[in-house]
């Protein structure tokens, strides 16, 4: 497979890239006190200058890297859900049912504002 | 000499780093096996790996008497990746921006649109059932992806773990009735099933789709990538009001 040969350098840049772009965002966010989390800062950096044609080749294959593994990076939250058991079993019901109902309605409701705006297919 | 009573302090850290390196190694390795175990069962939604993974995980520790709390602190460098995670998904908007380019105002619209109203939908329904405020806070972040919704609990303060397992759930949840609810309407159409899923089922729904179909599951990732910037960019703003 053509994803296992690819060399610790070629993804070093692109991990390194999105490492520096969290961490700056991170710092811009909390200097300016801007109520928005410093990633996304980072994500808005990094796509704007993909737009403007910069580091396309050499950081995409750290960027996939990070997306590949970005499951695991979930999984301690969702570990952390143990602390949590005894309160979970008394409200199980109407979480399961507040989730159910509200995705079908939110996936309704973006399929019908797309159509009334006439979004084409 | 100070040397025997900074030795004490020289072990605990190699400890600690010892510990973090081991529950780091203990992840990454749960997650492959969770992604092989998902893959030789075709795939179905219900066997995440991110799920399952985290579910082998809880059991080993709860087996092995190790507290919750110490691997949280032993598993930061993952969590701490979330945040170049979120950058590395720029790649994902930019490759598919000529979807957006084709029909932006209806793109964003139904993507802010749908996203408002898996929040108010989601806030609302969990009033109306009389939750409490921790799970009030957690619905709110559902229609976003988890690394999105962990990001996001964590600047506003909420429950970190609560998010991630109420946006994994509805990912799971999602994939498994909205293709079927599209289904009985009849809701054809690449972009308009892609967008729907994106919004409301966000990684794994994104995910199933584009196993099945490529070019609707690129609707998809360009929909929950952009709803998670829009509602990190909400939420902050919208909790104080909510939540006073």
């Amino acid at each position: 497979m053509r994803g296992r040969m690819r060399t610790v350098g070629e993804m070093l840049p692109g991990v390194a890239l999105c490492c520096g772009l969290a961490m700056a965002g991170t710092w811009v966010a909390g200097a300016l006190r801007l109520p928005v989390p410093g990633a996304i800062l980072g994500l808005a950096t990094y796509l704007a200058w993909l737009i403007h044609g910069g580091g396309i080749g050499w950081s995409r294959p750290g960027a996939a890297l990070l997306l590949r593994w970005l499951g695991a990076m979930i999984v301690p939250a969702l570990v952390g859900l143990g602390g949590y058991l005894g309160l979970l079993t008394g409200v199980l019901l109407p979480m399961l049912a507040v989730l159910l109902v509200s995705t079908l309605v939110t996936a309704l409701a973006t399929v019908a504002i797309y159509r009334l705006a006439g979004g084409v297919e | 000499m100070a040397l025997p009573e900074m030795a004490p302090a020289a072990l605990e850290m190699a400890l600690a780093a010892l510990e973090m390196a081991l529950a780091v190694l203990l992840v990454l390795a749960g997650f492959a096996a969770a992604q092989w175990l998902s893959v030789r069962l075709g795939n179905p939604p219900w066997a995440s790996p991110v799920l399952v993974a985290a579910l082998g995980l809880g059991l080993g520790l709860a087996a092995t008497g190790v507290p919750l709390a110490r691997f949280e602190a032993a598993a930061m460098p993952l969590r701490w990746l979330l945040g170049p995670a979120l950058v590395a998904l720029a790649p994902v908007i930019h490759g598919n921006l000529s979807l957006l380019r084709r029909a932006p105002l209806p793109v964003l619209l139904a993507v802010t649109g749908g996203t408002v109203t898996g929040v108010a939908s989601a806030w609302g329904l969990a009033l109306v059932f009389g939750l409490d405020r921790i799970w009030v806070l957690a619905v709110t972040t559902k229609t976003v992806s988890t690394p999105f919704a962990v990001v996001i609990a964590r600047m506003g303060g909420a429950s970190v773990s609560l998010a991630a397992a109420v946006a994994v759930l509805t990912g799971v949840i999602g994939a498994v009735s909205v293709p079927w609810l599209f289904d009985r309407l009849g809701i054809g159409g690449r972009a308009a099933r892609g967008l729907g899923l994106g919004v409301s089922s966000h990684l794994v729904g994104t995910d199933w789709l584009t196993r099945r179909d490529p070019a609707s599951g690129a609707f998809a990732a360009l929909a929950m990538v952009l709803a998670g910037v829009f509602a990190a960019l909400l939420l902050p703003m919208l909790w104080p009001l909510l939540f006073q």
